[in-house]
């Protein structure tokens, strides 16, 4: 699919991936891109900064996981810059949080190829998609599960940062669970619920969604 | 005859004031909780393309595992 990407050469903000990819190589390699492609001769920024900001290896986690319960995508195609801003400030603290899970951050290009496919989705990045890889299947149609986070729907910074600690929370505390759905959904019934209370207390500025 | 139709007065009054509060209650939950089921959507059969084409994303080594800085 031939992709046109104007703003390629926009510096994007992360400077720690490790494979060094330059933006708009992920939509290259498998969309197939020519025009928007790597802005700097191929070499000079990994996805949202450059080479020389590469820190030597460290204690990085394992090139290949241990045992993946979780791959986690960042699909960012840059809408909504607090939302952004503040996810691409914490991804580090999600990696470290989840390190035996698979990360993959799509890069900008990447994004909004991917999302040309899915227009529903669009608006609502940044978006971190959860794919549970033992789920429990409760139907014979067998289907991906997990869950979704569209950070692009809040509007502020501490509302952002908020939804990423009760994420990196959630996954921390249940990557063990048999059925992650299924927590979700009694996570955000209580949510719900607490929301209620909170309206009915008159404790509408405490509200986490809003 | 006043008194009779100030008590059922204030007893409609009341009564849509109940209403309107329980109508707004109501309003205000269903809103949170869409938006709530916005920003956490949990995966079923209609998400299964998207979700798939990710993970054929991953497969084929277009995407690659982040890495991230050591901590200090």
């Amino acid at each position: 699919m031939a992709m046109s990407f104007e703003d390629a050469t926009a510096t994007e903000r992360r400077s720690t991936n490790g494979d060094a990819e330059t933006p708009g190589t992920q939509a290259k390699r498998h969309f197939g891109s020519a025009e928007g492609g790597a802005p700097h001769g191929g070499t000079g920024e990994a996805i949202g900064g450059t080479t020389s900001e590469r820190l030597a290896p460290g204690p990085t986690p394992t090139a290949a996981a241990r045992d993946p319960r979780f791959h986690i995508f960042v699909i960012d195609t840059g809408w909504n810059c607090a939302a952004s801003k503040v996810l691409h400030d914490h991804i580090d603290i999600i990696t470290h949080l989840n390190i035996d899970d698979e990360l993959y951050v799509l890069d900008r290009a990447t994004s909004i190829a991917l999302l040309r496919h899915y227009p529903f989705q669009v608006g609502r990045d940044p978006t971190i998609a959860v794919h549970d890889l033992k789920p429990r299947h409760r139907h014979r149609i067998r289907h991906t599960h997990g869950f979704r986070m569209h950070l692009g729907i809040l509007d502020e910074e501490n509302q952002v940062l908020g939804a990423l600690k009760m994420f990196a929370r959630f996954l921390v505390t249940h990557r063990n669970a048999a059925d992650v759905d299924q927590l979700v959904r009694q996570d955000l019934q209580r949510q719900g619920i607490a929301g209620a209370i909170q309206i009915l207390g008159g404790h509408e500025h405490h509200k986490l969604v809003e | 005859m006043f008194d009779r139709w100030f008590d059922s007065f204030t007893e409609v009054v009341a009564a849509a004031a109940a209403a309107g509060a329980l109508i707004y209650l109501g309003n205000e939950i269903n809103r949170r909780q869409k938006k709530l089921r916005d920003l956490f959507y949990v995966l079923g059969p209609d998400s299964t393309i998207m979700a798939d084409h990710l993970e054929e994303l991953a497969r084929r080594g277009v995407i690659r595992p982040y890495r991230p800085k050591a901590t200090r």
